[in-house]
C-alpha cells in the first residue's frame, strides 16, 4: 500500500517552494512510488455520482428507411425490378416513393470512431417480391438456375427447382466527407458486382452485412413416393410471400481513427447460389439474369449507436 | 463530509490522552483509504476506468471459421466439391447431415467479471423446402401424405445452457435473428451458436440425378454475432 506521510501545512505556518514541491511529487510520481493509487482508496469508493458524463454509449440516432408509413396503397410503396442484363447491372439505393434518398445521415455530426470503439448497426424495411408466371420453371428459355432432376413415379426425370433465387440488401457508409458523395461497401461486404467466368456477383464469405430477401416460396403439393415424383408442372405449389419484415444487423469494431458521415442500404437482385468449381471452392451467389421478379417495399427504419467497446 | 482531523496539537500545546487517541483513530482511518465521502461528484473521468471495468463488447463480424474462404459461413457440415450440386452452395446434404443440434460456432469470452450477458446473432440461410408434403409418413388419410415441416432450428448457448431458442428461417433464402441475455457468474464464459434442420422425409429426393450430386439440404453464412457484458 502506497502511504503518504509528510506533515501539512496550515494556516499561517511557513513553508517554501522546495517543501510544495516534495509534497507535489507525492501526489504525481508513478507507482510503485507513495502517489495516490488504488491502495488508497477504500472498497467500494466510488459510485455512480462521481462518475463524469462518460457513458457506454457515445452517440445514437434513428432515421426513416423508405417511405413513411406502412400503408400498402400507391405514393406509400416503391418498386424495383431486378438485372436482366450483366453488363448493367442494376442496384438501388432504398429511398421513398419520391425518390428522395433515405439513409442515416450523421453528416451534420458526424461520428468519429477510435480504436477500441463500437458501432452496431440495426434496420428493418416492410418488403414484398412479386413474379409474374413462374420464371424458375424449366421450359424458359434461357432454363434459370436452381433446376436439378428427379426421377419420375412414370419413368423418366423431371426437373424441380431449389427455390433458391433471391433479393439481398446490404450497407454502404461514406466515411470520407460531409458531402455524401463517396459511398462504399462496408468492411467484408461485397457489391455483388465481382466477375466470375461469365458470371457477376459475390462472394458468401464477403457478405458481413448483407440481409437475404427469398424471392418466391415452390414447394410440392403432389404426391411423391420413395423419390419419385408426378409432373411438377401440375403438382407444383408456389407463392408469393407478400409484404413481410426483414431486418438486418452489423456491427463493426474500430481498430483506428474512422469518421462515420452517413450509413445507406441498397438493395439488388436476383441472385442464385453456386460455387467455385477450382481453388477454395468459395460459394457464391451469382445474377440469375433469366429469373425476373420485383420487389416493392413500403417502410422502415434504421438505426444505429457508437458505443465504447470496453 | 468525513472529519479527518478533530484535535489538531499545536507547538507547546498541553496534549490529552483522549486526544491523541482521536487523532490517531482519525488518521488510522485515513490511510486505510479514501472512502466515497471524500471523493467529490463527477471525479472520475473515462481515462481513470480500467478497460472492461463496467462492461466489454465482443464482436465476431464475420464470424472466422479460420479460412477467409469461408468466413461467415457455417463450416461444421460442408459437402465437398467432387459431391456438391454445381448450381448450389456447397453445404449441409442429407448425406452428411441428418438432423440434430450442431455447433455452428463456438467461443469463449475471456474477461467476463460477472453480470449481464447479451448475445445478438444475425445471419442468412439457405433451404431446401420443396419437399414440405411426405406421403408415407400417413398414407391412410385423404388426401394421403401429410405436412413435413422445414425450417432451421436456432438456439444460443451460455456454458452448455440454453439461453434462448426459436424456430428460424423457413423460406427457402431468408435471413434470422436470434437475441438472448442472462445473468452469467464471474469468469470465462462459452457462448455456443447451433442450428436445427429437419431430416429429409420418406419420399424426398436427396440427389440430382442429372447432375450426378448430393442436393443442398441447408447452409447458413453471412453470420454475425455480438456478445455485450455488463457488470458494473
Amino acid at each position: 500500500m502506497s502511504r503518504i506521510e509528510r506533515t501539512r501545512v496550515d494556516s499561517g505556518d511557513t513553508t517554501s517552494a522546495t517543501e510544495l514541491n516534495n509534497t507535489y511529487s507525492d501526489y504525481t510520481q508513478a507507482p510503485p512510488g507513495p502517489a495516490l493509487d488504488a491502495n488508497n482508496t477504500r472498497d467500494q469508493a466510488f459510485d455512480i455520482p462521481h462518475f463524469t458524463n462518460t457513458p457506454i454509449v457515445l452517440n445514437s440516432k434513428e432515421s426513416q428507411l423508405g417511405n413513411a408509413n406502412m400503408h400498402i396503397t400507391a405514393g406509400t410503396i416503391t418498386s424495383v425490378t431486378s438485372t436482366t442484363d450483366l453488363a448493367a447491372l442494376l442496384d438501388h439505393q432504398i429511398q421513398t416513393a419520391g425518390a428522395l434518398a433515405t439513409f442515416l445521415d450523421l453528416s451534420a455530426a458526424p461520428w468519429s470512431l477510435v480504436s477500441g470503439d463500437v458501432f452496431r448497426l440495426w434496420w428493418d424495411l416492410s418488403v414484398s417480391p412479386t413474379f409474374v408466371g413462374a420464371p424458375w420453371r424449366s421450359g424458359v428459355v434461357p432454363t434459370p438456375a436452381g433446376l436439378y432432376s428427379v426421377p419420375g413415379m412414370s419413368g423418366g426425370v423431371w426437373n424441380i427447382t431449389d427455390g433458391m433465387h433471391c433479393w439481398v440488401m446490404y450497407l454502404e457508409w461514406d466515411i470520407t466527407s460531409a458531402a455524401l458523395s463517396t459511398w462504399v461497401t462496408v468492411p467484408n461486404q461485397t457489391g455483388f458486382a465481382s466477375t466470375f467466368g461469365s458470371d457477376k456477383g459475390g462472394y458468401l464469405h464477403q457478405t458481413a452485412a448483407t440481409s437475404t430477401v427469398g424471392a418466391w416460396s415452390v414447394y410440392s403439393e403432389g404426391i411423391a413416393t420413395a423419390g419419385e415424383i408426378e409432373n411438377p408442372t401440375l403438382y407444383e405449389g408456389h407463392n408469393e410471400h407478400g409484404y413481410y419484415a426483414v431486418s438486418g444487423m452489423w456491427a463493426y469494431p474500430a481498430t483506428g481513427t474512422v469518421t462515420v458521415y452517413g450509413v445507406r442500404v441498397k438493395l439488388t437482385g436476383i441472385l442464385h447460389p453456386s460455387h467455385l468449381a477450382a481453388g477454395n471452392n468459395e460459394n457464391l451467389l451469382l445474377y440469375d439474369i433469366n429469373a425476373v421478379g420485383g420487389l416493392s417495399y413500403s417502410s422502415g427504419r434504421i438505426s444505429a449507436v457508437h458505443m465504447r467497446g470496453s | 463530509m468525513k472529519q479527518w482531523t478533530q484535535h489538531e496539537a499545536r507547538p507547546a500545546q498541553l496534549v490529552e490522552a483522549d486526544q491523541f487517541n482521536d487523532q490517531h483513530r482519525e488518521f488510522r482511518g485515513q490511510m486505510t483509504g479514501l472512502d466515497r465521502a471524500q471523493y467529490p461528484a463527477d471525479c472520475l473521468t473515462e481515462l481513470m476506468i480500467e478497460a472492461g471495468a463496467r462492461h466489454k463488447v465482443w464482436t465476431f463480424v464475420p464470424w472466422e471459421t479460420g479460412a477467409a474462404s469461408t468466413a461467415g459461413e457455417q463450416v461444421a457440415v460442408m459437402e465437398s466439391q467432387l459431391n456438391a450440386d454445381p448450381g448450389q452452395f456447397r453445404g449441409l446434404t442429407y448425406q452428411l447431415y441428418g438432423s440434430g443440434w450442431t455447433t455452428a460456432f463456438e467461443t469463449s469470452l475471456t474477461g467476463f467479471r460477472g453480470g449481464s450477458l447479451l448475445t445478438e446473432w444475425f445471419g442468412n440461410s439457405a433451404l431446401q423446402i420443396w419437399w414440405t408434403w411426405t406421403e408415407n409418413a400417413r398414407q391412410d388419410s385423404v388426401p394421403p401424405g401429410r405436412q413435413a415441416d422445414r425450417y432451421v432450428g436456432l438456439r444460443i448457448l451460455y456454458n452448455n445452457v440454453v439461453v434462448v431458442e426459436r424456430l428460424g428461417p423457413a423460406k427457402a433464402m431468408d435471413c434470422f435473428r436470434i437475441v438472448g441475455e442472462s445473468q452469467v457468474p464471474s469468469g470465462d464464459v462459452t457462448v455456443t451458436l447451433q442450428f436445427s434442420i429437419e431430416a429429409a422425409g420418406p419420399d424426398d429426393a436427396i440427389t440430382d440425378v442429372g447432375a450426378g450430386a448430393h442436393l443442398l439440404q441447408a447452409h447458413l453464412w453471412g453470420n454475425r454475432v455480438v456478445c455485450v457484458g455488463r457488470w458494473r
